[in-house]
């Protein structure tokens, strides 16, 4: 089980502002308790600070401990350069969580309040949501649906109604900053403009430009001249710190996504950057948003999500025309998703003993409508629940809604026996033996690189073994494929460590294998090593002999020069035909190799799959 | 009196009997030959046990400084003077003194005033000449002569041993005492001893001698019986012992199997999955979309080699595929994508083991079922002290028609219970292939603190319908690094990986 991904953003939801949009006082610990019962990862309580950038206007906010902030979220200038300015506008109580990616409805502190109000019983069912035409309308230009200048869709809202102080404007940048992460995935499958709509006259056009077709002030200014300067997008592209953070995006376009007014006048250049001219500040009374991307449904969905938080604030949502190629759309598109769940099979997963009535009861607490229709429960879910797929997502509300500190605790009721594997009683075998002679066990890394793993042992590089195509550093481009590297490295940083030293290492190692499904073997090996002034190969042939012997294993020593070891001194292992080992006294030059100074003799064995005794799992 | 006696006091006791007059216990140190201290000791245990009487005599007792040693081994220079002039006929001019004397004018002052003194010569018309009482004493030697090289030998004696040697010690002292630490005289207490007439008797009806004292058993005294006849020296049993360790599984083994175990306990079985995985099952069995974060190679090994895997039945893939693209008989809406079949094939280092879970249910998809899987799994990180790129994590599955939610919470609790945390809480999670979803917490008393230890839930209908699972399965998964970690108190996951053997034989086997 495991999440994978990318490291989760942490937000501060203002403290006093949840408050009030609770509509009744909660006490502090208590709201923990219960965001942590929503499935948040809160961090606690923190004070921070906003700074508003002066080239910009917009906010960032870091907390009291930070200090001052060394860039603007908004156009990125670099505040430690005296690219700009920033002006201490305020502090705020917040709690800290990590976002919960999958719920992007809950990233600002007006969605978070919406799903706290149901989860208290305050406010229960699905919001519902009026959406009045605008009247405006968006064109969109052909060439967006060419492959070099690829970004066909937008869709536009206006939001009418806001009270932006700073806090709302930094609420506001935050949710586009994290929504871009969440569902944007970086801006790349949708980016958000936010615009006030006071500046601008509509209707509108989404273009795609070529590079000297068109010049405007990006947001904050060209960071090396005066604020005033128009720049082309390949100027933006080149030198606005959010044109270099995102011109790979654009990376093959001939032709830039431009968003304008009827007067010409540019909104932005989505999915880089706005225009100074149509910037947002505590002046700005109505919103202008669009969201563009490669593909509908990722447009709509951001929209929805963010024009429903905005009412929390106290908008409005008008809706905009989007007239493409493809034909006309209205957006934002708010309308409910239905789904029928059968309480039998919610309870069937839960194991949770309730009604129909209950199970809708705490359906609605987690903002569905629902309608209750014999044993069937008919629910609507809101536009911004974008993250269910399936009845199964709605019995995790249930859940969740019922507190997974009341769930019962039970096991199966059902008999089961558990079975070991051979392999593992094998194992077990070789490390008593191991163990009783002495020797302590280390676990090294599978990943390697040919130069330790062969070269350095004096080995032939093998034609070909388990390679990485994108490794993480050289130290570990592949999968090994013997457990002798691992050991004789274990010396090294242990070589003014007292001798003798006695080590084993019992574990898999990777072979290429044609006739397997994925084309690769893991094999169970052990090696065991003496470093000692007076080891030698009579004392490893005893400890190899006394694992053959104690596993039931009748190899045959035969003679072979390996020239990893001393010429003479070394023997492979045969089972039948089948070379199974090797063992000996390390070549001196192998020992140089990994800076050690006393004499090493090791072996290595294949263990076996098959014992007798299998039926016996592993102890 | 049932004593036993030491081979010290039997050769006291038997040397006294035998002598019956009084010794000094020198006397009797020197005749058994042992240390007189010893000797000593024992004959005033005796002497309390009124075996023996002890009379002490006051004496003097004459000891040789370095002077008196310097005497010794060079001679008096007033003798090689007497002899040097009466080589030279008997006199000497007084002016030649110094040369003829190889002396210097302090020394030979002294010569002169000694010569003088003992009458050996005397002044004759500017000459020092040799008397009749000098003659004499080149064949005799002085008192004083005959005490120093006696006491030589021996260090010290008392007054009446060197009467005893025919020295006229009192003259002898006389002429040594102005030449400062020539000698020096003590007072000194003599002990002497006899045996009392119950010491008599008892040595008369016969003394028994206790055993003699060894350090070591050996061989042959157990093969001739010999070790009847000694004692065995005792020990001190507070000394410092070498420290000594013994061949150890290593910590992260031993979690490894404690978790296995665990398994057992429960009823579950052991299963295996390959290191190199298909794309297919790491991700898109389980409905992992393609474009999902975790699939990117900034944060999954991608395998160039082996570049592919084969696919399983078509029926299967076809299943997946229209899970991913449409929902297909799941009931879900689907991904709503075009699911690429090239990228199911790609191999990866596997990124997590429910990849060997979901392998199972495809392979054996019948209730009812409990497997686990322990095994490496890699994450494409840079290793810090924090995350390795590899990493042990186990998985478990339940297959049954009964199973819930609520048996996975139940389930989890006795899991963690066994692995040594009284206090288990659950918080929501997200999965992509899991609803509900659930993280566990222990408390960890020593930090005062909830620690995340695995995540678990519900597979999805569209992981587990199109393998045709006709019931709820339960999944879990953790990784053992960190519980290794806790358990035996080290902050840095490389500690585990590159072992200092030093460290690793001290850690305990109880932690």
């Amino acid at each position: 089980m495991a999440q994978g991904g990318a490291a989760v953003p942490v937000i501060g939801v203002p403290v006093d502002r949840l408050n009030t949009m609770l509509r009744e006082p909660v006490e502090r610990e208590t709201l923990l308790g219960y965001l942590e019962q929503l499935g948040c990862d809160v961090e606690g309580f923190a004070t921070v600070n906003r700074f508003r950038c002066q080239r910009c206007g917009g906010v960032t906010e870091i907390t009291e401990q930070e200090g001052f902030p060394t860039a603007c979220d908004g156009c990125g200038a670099d505040f430690t350069k005296g690219d700009g300015t920033a002006e201490n506008v305020g502090q705020t109580e917040v709690i800290r969580m990590e976002l919960l990616p999958v719920r992007p409805d809950m990233f600002d502190v007006g969605g978070l309040a919406r799903t706290l109000r149901g989860y208290l019983g305050t406010e229960v069912g699905s919001p519902s949501y009026n959406v009045s035409s605008s009247g405006y309308s968006v064109s969109v230009d052909e060439g967006l649906c060419r492959q070099t200048s690829y970004r066909p869709n937008i869709v536009c809202a206006v939001v009418r109604g806001l009270l932006l102080d700073e806090e709302l404007l930094k609420i506001i940048m935050k949710m586009q900053e994290n929504l871009h992460w969440a569902l944007g995935r970086d801006r790349k499958k949708a980016s958000i403009g936010v615009y006030d709509l006071d500046t601008v006259v509509p209707d509108f056009h989404y273009k795609a430009l070529a590079n000297d077709e068109i010049r405007f002030v990006p947001l904050g200014g060209m960071p090396d001249d005066a604020q005033s300067r128009e720049a082309s997008p390949l100027e933006i592209l080149g030198g606005h710190p959010k044109g270099t953070a995102y011109r790979h995006l654009l990376a093959d376009f001939d032709r830039y996504p431009i968003l304008m007014d009827s007067k010409g006048t540019v909104l932005s250049m989505p999915p880089i950057i706005n225009s100074e001219d149509t910037r947002v500040s505590d002046k700005t009374k109505n919103l202008f948003i669009d969201v563009t991307g490669p593909e509908a449904k990722d447009v709509h969905r951001v929209l929805s999500v963010l024009v429903t938080s905005l009412t929390e604030f106290g908008g409005t949502i008008e809706s905009v025309t989007v007239m493409s190629p493809k034909g006309e759309i209205v957006a934002p598109d708010l309308s409910t998703q239905t789904m029928d769940l059968d309480p039998k099979e919610c309870q069937r997963i839960t194991g949770i003993d309730m009604t129909a009535h209950e199970t809708a009861d705490l359906l609605r607490k987690m903002r569905h409508n629902v309608l209750q229709d014999g044993n069937r429960l008919r629910v609507e879910i809101a536009a911004y629940r974008t993250d269910i797929m399936h009845p199964v997502d709605l019995y995790e509300d249930v859940a969740i809604a019922y507190g997974y500190h009341n769930i019962p605790k039970l096991l199966v009721p059902t008999l089961t026996v558990g079975h070991g594997r051979s392999i593992e009683f094998v194992s077990s075998l070789a490390r008593q033996n191991m163990i009783g002679l002495g020797f302590l066990e280390v676990i090294t890394f599978m990943l390697t690189n040919p130069e330790n793993h062969y070269a350095k042992l004096r080995m032939g590089e093998p034609p070909d073994y388990v390679t990485i195509e994108n490794p993480s550093s050289i130290e570990q481009t592949m999968v090994r494929t013997h457990l002798i590297s691992g050991i004789l490295e274990t010396f090294k940083l242990n070589r003014s460590q007292p001798t003798p030293q006695r080590i084993f290492e019992l574990g898999d190692v990777c072979t290429l294998d044609q006739k397997t499904e994925t084309g690769a073997r893991d094999v169970r090996k052990i090696a065991a090593a003496t470093m000692d002034p007076k080891t030698g190969f009579a004392e490893v042939k005893s400890v190899l002999e006394s694992i053959a012997r104690e596993i039931g294993l009748k190899p045959v020593l035969t003679s072979k020069d390996v020239p990893l070891f001393i010429q003479g001194r070394s023997a492979v292992l045969m089972v039948g035909d089948q070379e199974v080992g090797q063992l000996g006294e390390v070549h001196p030059e192998v020992l140089e190799n990994f800076d050690l100074v006393q004499p090493v003799s090791l072996f290595e064995l294949i263990l076996p799959e098959g014992t007798n005794r299998s039926h016996l799992a592993s102890l | 009196m049932e004593k036993k006696f030491s081979e010290l006091d039997f050769s006291i006791l038997t040397t006294l009997s035998k002598i019956k007059e009084e010794l000094s216990i020198n006397d009797v140190a020197d005749r058994i030959g042992m240390d007189q201290a010893k000797v000593s000791a024992a004959c005033l245990w005796f002497a309390d046990e009124g075996l023996i009487d002890l009379t002490e005599e006051q004496t003097t007792v004459v000891r040789i400084g370095d002077e008196g040693k310097r005497l010794h081994s060079e001679g008096f220079p007033e003798r090689r003077a007497l002899e040097i002039i009466e080589k030279k006929g008997g006199q000497i001019p007084f002016s030649a003194v110094a040369s003829s004397l190889s002396l210097d004018k302090a020394g030979s002052g002294e010569v002169i005033k000694w010569v003088l003194a003992k009458k050996w010569c005397e002044k004759k018309n500017g000459n020092l000449a040799i008397t009749d009482e000098g003659r004499r004493s080149l064949e005799n030697e002085g008192e004083d002569e005959k005490l120093v090289h006696s006491l030589a030998a021996k260090e010290q004696a008392d007054l009446e041993t060197l009467k005893g040697e025919g020295i006229a010690v009192e003259e002898a002292l006389r002429l040594l005492k102005s030449r400062p630490r020539s000698v020096k005289m003590k007072e000194k207490v003599i002990r002497k001893v006899r045996l009392t007439e119950r010491g008599m008797a008892l040595v008369a009806r016969g003394l028994e001698k206790e055993k003699p004292e060894v350090t070591e058993l050996s061989q042959t005294m157990l093969t001739t019986g010999k070790w009847r006849d000694v004692r065995f020296k005792t020990y001190d049993i507070t000394l410092p012992s070498a420290p000594l360790y013994p061949g150890k599984v290593h910590p992260l083994q031993r979690i490894v199997d404690e978790t296995r175990r665990c398994f057992f306990e429960m009823g579950f079985t052991e299963i295996v999955s390959p290191h190199v995985e298909s794309s297919f099952w790491d991700f898109d069995a389980l409905f992992q979309p393609q474009d999902h974060p975790a699939r990117e190679m900034q944060d999954t090994f991608y395998v160039k080699c082996p570049r592919e895997s084969d696919l399983p039945d078509a029926s299967m893939v076809d299943a997946v595929k229209a899970t991913h693209e449409n929902g297909g008989d799941t009931g879900s809406l689907g991904w709503r994508y075009s699911w690429d079949e090239a990228k199911a094939r790609r191999n990866v280092l596997r990124t997590h083991l429910t990849a060997a879970t979901i392998r199972h249910v495809a392979r054996d998809p019948q209730p009812p079922q409990k497997v686990f899987h322990i095994g490496r799994v890699f994450r494409r990180e840079k290793i810090t002290f924090k995350h390795g790129a590899e990493f042990i994590q186990v998985d478990g599955i339940i297959i049954d028609n009964d199973a819930t939610f609520a048996t996975l919470l139940g389930t989890l609790a006795e899991f963690y219970h066994k692995m040594g945390f009284d206090e288990v809480k659950f918080r929501p999670a997200f999965f992509p292939y899991t609803e509900p979803s659930v993280e566990a917490f222990v408390r960890m008393e020593e930090r005062g603190d909830w620690i995340e230890l695995g995540g678990a839930g519900v597979f999805r209908p569209e992981v587990t319908v199109p393998f045709g699972c006709p019931c709820p399965v339960l999944a879990w998964g953790l990784g053992l690094e960190r519980l290794t970690m806790m358990r035996i108190g080290i902050n840095d996951i490389r500690e585990l990986y590159l072992s200092n053997l030093e460290w690793l034989k001290g850690v305990q086997l109880c932690r």
